[in-house]
């Protein structure tokens, strides 16, 4: 379901509507069913994905902090799996047809689907060996269940992704590099799609169990608390990517609701529209008519799509962020802020501190400090480069991503070694006016080259847009799609907004202003969404991580 | 909230006021034409249609059968062609290449902008009698493909739309069967509004057979004067038509599952029947706008080459991923309309 879709518009005041009206765990089981069923409007068939997920992690998690299972725990565990593969690949609900002359018919030929039939025997199979194992597992010496579980955990989670993800990028790749050596090979490739969201939710789950292996958070014996951490909906498809110590307690505690709270959910669900609606979709055609094109695009056509781009990214995945916490906060539970104005960045650094700031902190807590751990003076810039390439490799199935990821990782390492002998990239340090405005200018056309990296569509592309830049090619023709005029309108109030929260280092800074400067700023921000509601809707560019 | 409410009344007033749309015959300008675009069809009619085919906007008069009486009815040069062309303005464009390249023919143009496959079919069905051509030539566009499942451009493009009506095309028992529109000229159009029965016979007519009737787009009412709402029902206008046309086409084709396919394909075979019943020489176009790769050419291609039909289809010429083959309003440059024109006389003279 996405956000800005009329779907969404009647299932949140249903799902609010039911939240006031329940107590705090009945509010737990209504959001986890919410949240299953928000999912399950893609395609129902990927909620055991996340099923299983939960189970394995909730299992792991019990092993490496408890040492055991309950046998009640054991059984809620086993049954969510069981059923979950029953219900959402088993069964082909199409095959049962509801109303008509008959009541319920059902067609039984095509009941059950086949590769679902498999797929319950597997989560059986799975259930049986854990509970088969359960007591010989929980006789190992501590060290070595702990170990147990947390490789479990990595390799069941990391397996998900890489079937899902990862299996048909890796075999074309392969396929690619065989030709290169003039061998013709015809690999096998799965016919598979990609479950949206993946990326998030695994790696949400797999820092659960490490994060318990590190001591640094007892496991929950509450399975329905668990699953819903994993499929929380405002956040499940597209982050923010929230700790385990943070958001378990806000849901296994019972929330507090407050006016400002409620308002300023409101004003994160109004500018994350904003953001989304009126300027990602708005500039979308703008760039996708250079980016998707084959023809000759000139420099200026490049640069300007490439610029373009930038808005469009930030502005589309901040968007998901800013409903997300918004829609969070109306149901009285805060997620963490996941973008700081990160094009007021003057270092790379910086901007990882500034963006996607729930994934970079992640990559850094549990791939960055682990590698650097093993060698700090030798590792640091080697670790910097190899999570960044990672971080590409996150983001999507393709080798432009993995470039730009490389990109990141060298930009890092070159400011870690000037970082104290260049005052403009340190920013611990004071700097002019003009030396700051400078670096911002500097890095941010940085930026927008790596961004070029993310977007393009192959190496060849990279290659031709690059070599436009450079040779001015094409000259200042410009033929390019022009953005709408929501966008056009919207840019500028966006800067603004940014520019006030950059310069404040408050987000909250807009409600300072007078009554009557927040109501025209609201209005503003409603009527620049209506007229964006002409803009063709994109789906949100993350979804696909 | 208050603020809010009251700020939102004043940008309504004042956007309405700012950029109320100019008299008719005063071209608007960009933005008055955006916030005039969500107006209901019937507001928009009103302010089209004049009294006189000149006191009503340009788009009125544009692409009603018989508009045009200065078509030629044979060739002008005495070793030329008459070529008698039904289309939109890309195939128009093409023929003006065409005769540059071969200035003995003669162009009988018929057409309307952005017209679908069924307006120019019944185009020549209408027009057949009245000229002596020797080549009919049937211009189809990809990106107006779609448009065979509505009865007028005043659905299709609501937004700025041409006011033009033509039949539904259904295939019953094999057959094609045609529904005719109640209104067939702008002074049917024009009639029709003055009589609120023939109207809602319109109407009814337009509610049970175009799939791109909307009653939310096309009612008009005073809340048609608000801004804010001209703009929710613009959005919402866009958001029909691209659901309209997801059901027809996406980014693998022309979808198997709707009608469109069966019913172009047999449009193209009756035409053919038709223009060879006539002692003429028909030729079919197939042109892929932007975003349709060759799927034009995918769905008609196997019933041309199985009647024989002399066809071109612009896909090989100017792939509809090329974005140098295209002007920024979506046409084909000069350069490529020539490049097409070249392989249209080649067709042509290879035909006879």
């Amino acid at each position: 379901m996405l956000f800005n879709s009329i779907h969404f518009l009647l299932f949140l005041p249903v799902v609010l509507a039911a939240y006031a009206m329940l107590r705090h765990r009945g509010q737990n089981r209504m959001l986890l069913i919410a949240s299953y069923v928000f999912y399950g409007w893609w395609d129902e068939r990927f909620l055991f994905l996340i099923a299983l997920s939960t189970v394995v992690d909730y299992w792991c998690g019990l092993m490496i902090g408890r040492s055991r299972l309950t046998g009640r725990q054991r059984m809620v565990a086993s049954s969510w799996l069981t059923l979950s593969a029953l219900c959402f690949v088993t069964i082909n609900w199409s095959a049962i047809r509801f109303g008509g002359s008959e009541g319920i018919s059902v067609d039984w030929s095509s009941l059950f689907d086949p590769l679902g039939v498999w797929a319950l025997g597997g989560a059986l199979g799975l259930v049986a060996i854990a509970n088969l194992f359960h007591r010989l597992v929980t006789r190992l010496d501590e060290d070595r269940r702990r170990k147990l579980g947390l490789w479990t955990s990595i390799i069941a989670n990391l397996t998900v992704l890489g079937i899902f993800k990862y299996f048909n990028f890796f075999v074309g790749s392969a396929e690619d590099a065989l030709q290169g050596l003039g061998v013709d090979a015809q690999l096998m490739r799965l016919d598979i799609v990609l479950p949206v969201g993946i990326s998030f939710y695994t790696f949400q789950t797999m820092c659960y169990s490490i994060d318990i292996y590190r001591r640094k958070l007892m496991p929950t014996d509450r399975f329905l608390d668990f699953a819903l951490y994993v499929a929380y909906f405002p956040q499940l498809v597209a982050g923010p990517i929230e700790r385990p110590n943070e958001l378990l307690p806000r849901l296994q505690n019972p929330r507090h609701f407050e006016l400002v709270q409620i308002q300023r959910g409101l004003f994160l669900i109004l500018l994350g529209l904003f953001k989304k609606v009126a300027i990602a979709d708005g500039v979308a055609v703008c760039v996708n008519s250079v980016y998707n094109s084959t023809g000759t695009a000139s420099a200026l056509d490049i640069v300007a799509a490439t610029v373009l781009f930038c808005v469009q990214v930030y502005c589309d995945f901040s968007a998901y962020s800013d409903i997300a916490r918004g829609v969070s906060k109306l149901l009285g539970i805060d997620l963490v802020t996941n973008f700081r104005v990160p094009f007021f960045s003057r270092s790379p650094a910086e901007y990882w501190q500034r963006w996607h700031i729930s994934l970079s902190t992640w990559l850094r807590d549990y791939l960055f400090m682990p590698l650097v751990f093993l060698d700090p003076r030798r590792r640091i810039y080697l670790a910097l480069i190899i999570t960044m390439l990672l971080s590409g490799l996150w983001h999507g199935a393709a080798w432009n991503f993995v470039l730009w990821g490389g990109f990141h990782g060298l930009l890092l390492a070159v400011h870690t070694i000037y970082r104290n002998r260049v005052p403009i990239l340190n920013p611990d340090q004071a700097i002019s006016r003009w030396s700051l405005v400078a670096g911002i200018a500097l890095f941010f056309t940085i930026n927008c080259y790596s961004l070029l990296l993310f977007r393009a569509g192959s190496f060849a592309q990279i290659f031709d847009f690059t070599t436009a830049i450079v040779t001015g090619a094409g000259g200042i023709h410009l033929s390019m799609k022009l953005p709408s005029l929501s966008a056009a309108l919207g840019i500028p109030l966006l800067f603004a907004l940014d520019m006030i929260e950059y310069s404040t280092g408050d987000a909250l800074a807009y409600r300072r202003f007078p009554a009557w400067c927040r109501g025209a700023l609201y209005a503003f921000l409603i009527f620049i969404i209506i007229m964006g509601t002409g803009n063709e809707p994109t789906e949100f560019i993350y979804f696909q991580f | 909230m208050l603020w809010t409410i009251l700020f939102l009344v004043v940008i309504d007033v004042a956007v309405g006021y700012l950029f109320a749309p100019p008299p008719v015959g005063v071209r608007p300008g960009p933005l008055q034409r955006r916030f005039a675009e969500g107006r209901s069809v019937e507001g928009k009619l009103d302010r089209m249609v004049g009294e006189t085919d000149e006191s009503s906007a340009p788009m009125a008069t544009a692409g009603w059968y018989g508009s045009r009486s200065d078509q030629p009815t044979h060739a002008e040069h005495p070793d030329g062609l008459l070529v008698a062309v039904y289309g939109m303005s890309t195939s128009f464009r093409m023929c003006y290449a065409l005769q540059e390249l071969e200035p003995s023919l003669t162009l009988r143009l018929v057409g309307g902008p952005n017209a679908p496959l069924s307006h120019s079919y019944n185009g020549y069905l209408k027009d057949r009698n009245h000229h002596e051509a020797d080549v009919v030539l049937l211009g189809v566009s990809a990106w107006a493909l779609a448009g065979i499942e509505s009865m007028t451009q005043m659905l299709i493009q609501f937004d700025a739309p041409a006011l033009y009506t033509y039949p539904v095309y259904r295939i019953v028992d094999g057959k094609l069967v045609a529904t005719t529109p109640l209104v067939q000229s702008l002074d049917e159009l024009r009639c029709a509004m003055g009589d609120t029965d023939l109207w809602e016979a319109f109407r009814l007519q337009l509610a049970e057979n175009d799939a791109y009737y909307d009653e939310l787009v096309f009612r008009d009412s005073p809340l048609d004067n608000s801004t804010l709402v001209r703009l929710l029902r613009r959005g919402w206008g866009q958001r029909q038509r691209r659901r309209q046309l997801a059901r027809v086409h996406n980014a693998d084709g022309y979808r198997s599952d709707s009608n469109v396919g069966p019913v172009a394909r047999e449009i193209i075979r009756s035409f053919a029947e038709t223009v060879r019943a006539d002692g003429r020489l028909p030729i079919v176009i197939l042109f892929h706008e932007k975003g349709f790769d060759d799927h034009l050419y995918a769905l008609l291609g196997p019933t041309l080459k199985e009647h024989g039909i002399p066809f071109l289809s612009t896909h090989d010429l100017a792939p509809a991923s090329d974005h140098d083959s295209f002007l920024p309003d979506g046409h084909f440059t000069a350069e490529v309309d020539k490049r097409i024109a070249r392989e249209v006389l080649a067709v042509i003279s290879n035909a006879r």
